[in-house]
């Protein structure tokens, strides 16, 4: 049984993202720091590249075929620039969501979730 | 539970697990990455402390950059150190010492682990001293195969990065401008949202004024 004729298959790889994506769902929900719910969102679009990129090394070819007609020799990376888009996204709500953690530290003196509640009712 | 439903169920968590039971283990390099990803990302929920948090994330972040590798995902791999590791746990740390009071505790920046922190870095090294020499002699035969042999072709015939080059600049361009008009966007927003507040910035030129101009305006 040689390593090439093996591959992982693939609901291994979904499993794996479910059990990061519930991780970071726990944090959201569990956390009480705007920080530590940011890092938690984080792990949840990790997981959802890591399904992604899974899915597009399996049937990537085959939505090729479906969707466009001018890709038709190569093998699609369709998953992999959603993932990339996916990171990006990331990213930016990273930064927007840090300075938003700032500003409602320096307006609140603390960043603590259940102290910032203005917008609530 | 008779013989043969025995059979069954081995035969069941074998497909579930990937053989994972089975005498060739041929996803080890899989469980070994699921299992950092999974430990760390659990620190990462329940440590209170938020830089051990932000260092654990990294190391999970990591961990998902070996999955995409064994996803034959090269090129994202590589983004995925970059900016995840690099610049998102950065990120994190930054804001994260900007409000000191997080933890209830003033940081400590003094250096008690000296000794272990040696320790890890002289092992990494002899790590990666003697992946590096037995991969350019050995070719990945020898009793460190299941260690250092991905489950696939190490050097793929086909470029990822060339590949996802030219689909990202042709089929999906539109698309990358409008992450591009989004990356701007949230950069001027942050900005904008993370200034100092209007008070601060009044006293800020208040300060900038020469004292004759302030002595005549009083």
């Amino acid at each position: 049984m040689s390593y090439i004729d093996t591959p992982v298959p693939i609901h291994l790889y979904i499993g794996l993202g479910t059990v990061l994506f519930c991780i970071g769902l726990f944090g959201v929900l569990a956390r009480r720091n705007a920080i530590a719910i940011l890092m938690a969102l984080e792990l949840m679009f990790n997981a959802c590249n890591i399904v992604l990129v899974a899915f597009c090394q399996r049937h990537g070819i085959t939505f090729t075929l479906q969707a466009f007609s001018r890709a038709q020799d190569i093998e699609s990376p369709v998953g992999q620039i959603f993932a990339i888009f996916v990171i990006t996204i990331a990213a930016a709500e990273a930064a927007v969501g840090l300075a938003l953690a700032i500003a409602a530290y320096r307006h609140f003196k603390s960043i603590n979730m259940d102290d910032i509640n203005l917008l609530k009712w | 539970m008779s013989l043969q439903q025995w059979e069954s169920l081995g035969t069941y968590l074998n497909w579930l697990f990937g053989n994972m039971f089975g005498e060739a283990q041929p996803h080890m390099h899989f469980w070994m990455l699921s299992i950092i990803i999974c430990v760390s990302a659990f620190g990462v929920v329940t440590v209170r402390n938020l830089i051990h948090a932000a260092m654990l994330m990294s190391l999970t972040f990591v961990g998902v950059a070996g999955i995409f590798i064994l996803l034959n995902a090269e090129f994202l791999a590589a983004v995925q150190v970059f900016i995840y590791a690099g610049a998102i746990v950065v990120l994190v740390i930054f804001a994260i010492m900007l409000s000191e009071n997080i933890t209830g505790k003033k940081m400590v920046v003094h250096n008690r682990q000296s000794l272990a922190a040696m320790t890890v870095s002289i092992v990494m090294a002899l790590t990666m001293i003697g992946i590096l020499l037995y991969d350019l002699d050995g070719y990945f035969e020898g009793p460190w195969r299941w260690w250092v042999t991905p489950d696939r072709n190490p050097f793929p015939p086909e470029d990822n990065s060339v590949m996802i080059g030219n689909s990202l600049f042709s089929t999906y361009t539109l698309a990358f401008w409008i992450a591009s008009i989004i990356l701007m966007i949230a950069m001027i927003g942050s900005l904008i949202i993370a200034r100092a507040d209007s008070d601060d910035h009044e006293t800020h030129t208040e300060r900038l004024i020469p004292n004759g101009e302030e002595s005549a305006k009083e």
